[in-house]
């Protein structure tokens, strides 16, 4: 068994894509079919793998996943950042409120969300790189000021998206087409999916084979070597965190597109999981490892807990400790792992 | 012989086709705001009573219901995931009260389409798309403003009278978006404008922009008015920022009188006033008024802290919207249901009207 | 000599406490409201429990590590203390002391995985963080909780925190009485950093673990304990929380332990470690809650409190970097 074991994780493919990735899917799929059949025992009648529940999940997965990708190019160069979920928000306020009082056209509107999460990953970037302030601290103040800019902008007021009828709601398209069957149902495509997927080929292309990528990595894993080596680590150590920032308004999009109304002053909870995702994912958190595929992975099954829990009919309590204890194993049996290599 | 033994046997088969094809099973998913306040237990605690009684009537688990909830009635992203869920558990008909009016419609139309039948409860589903809430089991949140109106003016009108400038009243709303809460605020404000109008007395609305901007009848200068109404909504719906909102109004030296449009929003009134002591029922006191009821607010008002509040009857929306789950899993036809509301002081607490609608 | 005077701590402290001077002298000014007696009660008694969480980090902060998981943490503790009296009746200070037992268990927990195991302690301290904000809710099946008021019994100990003397005319006056405890809990954790053995270890394992582990001294064992007594402090605060609060809402708490970190930051504590004052965390307490309930009255809501913080937050950590102190 063990022998078995050994060699199937040294099997090319899983080679190719990881080890620690292939045991995440592994536990993701081990987690569906736990969901399965306790849906089935708990909550009568309540499937568990369905096709509405997966898109209702990848729902939650959308702007996780983007927050999380974003994530991972700060946690990659050593640092982190605490005002993702707020900036996210933030950007979703500002852009709806303009779209809502100002008349703003929703193209412009969709533009806006990414500049300003854009602006903030600016900020947070010079502050860490050119100031050398320490992140934690850094984006922990961002965070309360972007809280409070986007509840100043709306004058506290909730700001509400359109809906898919009304004008300005097609931009609900680019999280999910919802096609109108014969018997009454719906049937939705998740072209959040797609999107998804496609920026985040996209973030694993800048950070594995360009130069900005490699060197945020190295940032993370010997700053000075990198330095001394002649590289302006200042920039690149920017430029990670304002793709942060600017994913983190993109995911805004992808937010409001399904939970339509967003409330100024809050969002940091969401924090928690998108580090728990790249983390789970295999990004380590003093830098120098990153990998966009586990980032992915960890944000879908995040997003998976999440509904397998309520599926069971379990309060939403019951995800916050599941992810705590996979979290807390996955990292364990990564140090494990590695302290054993050594 | 034969033949009536025949007879009766067809007849006993019959009767019990009969009752096992009227066996009905009915699942309902309620989605309610939350549990933050202990009148969403009690809502609970009436739902589930009415379907435990509807059970012992039909002899078997006709009806099985799962009641969930937001952490809080700011967490617009897990309601939504809830109420998918619900709709994705194809029950045979849905109980829901939103948090908020716009994130909901795709959904609801996914139920028009599949024929999920929804009944509101407390402030129900505003704003719905035709045919997507059948009925409603709720209080009448505007009169119920009113009724605090009235309640609080019977103790204020002749200190106005005799007092020499203008005076305050404050109200504490816990947000500005709910239908619940904001129906309340707007009957409150209505009210007193009226009240005052038959004295010929002026009322200023002031503070968070929604309820100034949808007050009725208030007048355009400050200088004019004999009464300044200002309204304070926290930036969150948490009892400690309401708290703080009231804070602040309890501090101004011309403040009369307060409303708190729900249970949190009056729990931090009186949080507040733990802080300043200057709440009571005497003239030289400020007087509070409340919104439902829970083990501090019965306490604040057998102390003489808070003059009185006015009660709805939770268990009684739990109860009536089970009632009306059933019937529209039926295919009967529903009304809505207005589920009352009474103002109660510390007279009338212990009557037997008032104390069956108060929990703890 | 000039410079050493600046980058010295007391400086820093000595300018946080000018500051926080301003302030209130800015809002007394402005607001004749701000000036009464009761605002005063009113700001000591908000900052308990914040103060205790910034106490209790100034701890793991010094060893280099963090504790993310208090604010949920105390959420969790107090809800349960609340769930043991209502529904399993157990008497006030037996669930006050499980309370505080749970502190110190989970505390534990954290030093272990992250001075045994080695785990990095922002994801343990994470991993704890989401488990209490799940646990809390689980027990007591998503209702707020209360701890004993006004008329029940046990309600008296309140006024171990905020005492209520009623004058012969019928007025009350509210005395922060927990004030005193305050200082009297500052005053010893002040002399267990810096005069006893554990302190001394604490701040070296910030410094300089190696160093410290080579000179032959379980390192591990210190190490756990400054996040069990981080716990004590947590499982304080939720009975503090409780006590000056009425409500105990589940799902929050997720932001109380980035305040207090800030604070702490603010009152002179570096976070790569190796050095803190507790005073300075009570100075930096001061300053957040003198905003947070001052700019009400000049006609600011929270967001600008918000705001404002956070702009104090960078203030300070670019005020350490000017100063010359490397950070994390």
């Amino acid at each position: 068994m063990k022998n078995g074991l050994k060699r199937f994780l040294n099997c090319k493919p899983v080679r190719a894509i990881g080890p620690n990735r292939v045991v995440l899917l592994c536990v993701m799929i081990f987690l569906c079919l736990l969901f399965q059949l306790f849906s089935a025992l708990l909550n009568r009648g309540n499937a568990f793998l369905t096709y509405e529940r997966a898109v209702s999940a990848v729902n939650y997965g959308y702007f996780i996943g983007f927050m999380a990708l974003g994530a991972t190019f700060v946690i990659a160069t050593g640092g982190i950042d605490f005002s993702i979920g707020p900036v996210m928000f933030t950007a979703a306020l500002i852009s709806g409120y303009c779209f809502q009082r100002y008349n703003l056209p929703m193209g412009a509107a969709l533009l806006l969300c990414p500049l300003i999460g854009m602006i903030f990953g600016c900020v947070g970037g010079f502050l860490v790189s050119y100031l050398r302030l320490p992140s934690f601290i850094t984006s922990l103040g961002l965070m309360q000021i972007a809280k409070g800019i986007g509840s100043l902008f709306t004058k506290t007021q909730n700001v509400s998206w359109p809906a898919e009828t009304d004008p300005g709601g097609w931009f609900r398209k680019l999280s999910n087409i919802r096609i109108p069957l014969e018997n009454g149902r719906v049937f939705n495509l998740p072209t959040g999916l797609l999107i998804l997927i496609a920026v985040a080929v996209l973030c694993a292309v800048i950070l594995n084979t360009t130069r900005a990528g490699r060197y945020m990595v190295g940032i993370g894993s010997n700053r000075e070597a990198v330095r001394l080596s002649g590289v302006d680590t200042r920039r690149w150590e920017m430029l990670a965190y304002v793709i942060c920032g600017t994913l983190a308004g993109f995911a805004a999009i992808f937010y409001v597109g399904c939970y339509t109304t967003v409330i100024p002053g809050r969002g940091d909870t969401f924090n928690n999981e998108v580090i728990a995702a790249c983390v789970m994912g295999g990004t380590s958190m003093s830098g120098g490892v990153a990998s966009i595929l586990g980032t992915l992975i960890g944000s879908l099954m995040i997003a998976i807990m999440q509904e397998g829990i309520l599926s069971m009919g379990l309060s939403i309590s019951f995800q916050y400790a599941l992810t705590a204890l996979i979290l807390i194993a996955v990292v364990f049996a990564d140090i494990a792992g590695r302290r054993r290599k050594n | 012989m034969k033949r009536a033994f025949s007879i009766l046997l067809v007849l006993t088969v019959l009767t019990v086709c009969a009752a096992a094809c009227a066996e009905e099973y009915y699942h309902f998913e309620i989605v309610s705001k939350g549990f933050q306040a202990t009148y969403w237990q009690a809502v609970q605690k009436g739902a589930r009573e009415e379907a435990d009684r509807l059970n012992r009537e039909a002899g078997y688990e006709m009806i099985t219901m799962n009641y969930t909830g937001p952490d809080s009635e700011a967490d617009i992203t897990q309601q939504v995931q809830q109420f998918t869920s619900a709709l994705n558990a194809n029950p045979s008909a849905i109980g829901f009260a939103a948090v908020d009016q716009n994130a909901f419609r795709d959904l609801l139309n996914d139920a028009i389409s599949r024929k999920i039948p929804i009944v509101g409860f407390d402030s129900g589903v505003p704003g719905a798309p035709e045919g997507a809430v059948y009925a409603n089991a709720s209080t009448d949140n505007y009169a119920a403003g009113a009724v605090a109106a009235d309640g609080m003016w019977q103790k204020i009108e002749k200190r106005i009278e005799q007092a020499d400038g203008p005076v305050r009243i404050g109200e504490v709303n816990q947000d500005a978006t709910g239908e619940s809460v904001t129906r309340r605020g707007l009957g409150f404000i209505d009210r007193i404008i009226a009240l005052a109008g038959e004295k010929d007395w002026k009322v200023f609305v002031t503070g968070n922009e929604y309820y100034v901007g949808n007050a009725n009848g208030a007048c355009a200068e400050e200088s004019e008015a004999k009464i300044i109404l200002e309204v304070r909504v926290p930036a969150q719906p948490t009892v400690e920022l309401c708290a703080n909102e009231a804070f602040v109004l309890l501090n101004k030296e011309d403040l009369i009188a307060v409303f708190g449009s729900n249970q949190p929003a009056a729990e931090g009134i009186i949080s507040a006033d733990d802080n300043l002591c200057v709440c009571g029922i005497t003239d030289a006191t400020v007087i509070a008024v409340g919104f439902d009821s829970g083990a501090t607010l019965k306490a604040v008002i057998q102390m003489g802290i808070m003059y009185g509040a006015v009660t709805q009857s939770p268990v009684d929306i739990g109860r009536k919207t089970i009632d009306l789950l059933l019937a529209c899993a039926r295919g009967e036809p529903v009304e809505d249901v207005d589920t009352g509301c009474a103002f109660y002081t510390i007279e009338n607490i212990d009557s037997e009207e008032i104390a069956q609608n108060l929990y703890d | 000599m000039k410079k050493t005077l600046i980058r010295s701590d007391a400086f820093q402290r000595l300018l946080l406490a000018l500051v926080i001077l301003a302030v209130y002298g800015f809002f007394y000014a402005l607001s004749p409201a701000f000036r009464r007696y009761t605002t005063m009660a009113y700001i000591c008694n908000n900052l308990y429990y914040i103060l205790l969480i910034a106490i209790g980090v100034t701890f793991p902060l010094i060893t280099g590590g963090t504790d993310l998981s208090m604010g949920t943490g105390l959420i969790c503790y107090s809800l349960i203390g609340s769930w043991l009296m209502r529904i399993c009746g157990w008497p006030l200070w037996t669930a006050m002391a499980a309370t505080i037992l749970m502190g110190v268990m989970i505390g534990t927990v954290n030093g272990f995985g992250i001075a045994r195991l080695d785990i990095p302690p922002f994801i343990m301290t994470l991993g704890t963080m989401m488990f209490c904000r799940g646990m809390g809710s689980i027990l007591t099946g998503g209702l707020s909780g209360t701890w004993p008021n006004y008329l029940e019994p046990g309600a008296g100990f309140r006024k171990a925190f905020r005492l209520i003397l009623t004058t012969e005319n019928g007025q009350r006056i509210p005395i922060p009485l927990g004030m005193v405890w305050m200082i009297l809990i500052l005053i010893l954790m002040s002399f267990v950093l810096h005069h006893t053995r554990f302190g001394r270890y604490v701040i070296s394992i910030g410094s300089n673990r190696e160093a410290l582990k080579l000179s032959g001294v379980n390192v591990v064992k210190w190490h756990i304990l400054a996040y069990a007594v981080c716990g004590l402090f947590t499982g304080l605060a939720a009975v503090a929380y409780a006590g000056t609060f009425s409500n105990i809402t589940p799902g929050e708490g997720a932001g109380f332990e980035l305040n207090a970190i800030g604070a702490v930051i603010i009152g002179g504590t570096a976070m790569s470690g190796g050095s803190g004052s507790v005073f300075g965390t009570f100075l930096g307490v001061l300053l957040i809650s003198v905003l947070q309930v001052g700019l009400p009255f000049i006609g600011l809501n929270a967001d600008w409190q918000l705001l404002i913080t956070g702009c104090i937050l960078l203030g300070a950590v670019a005020l350490d970097q000017i100063r010359g102190r490397k950070g994390a």
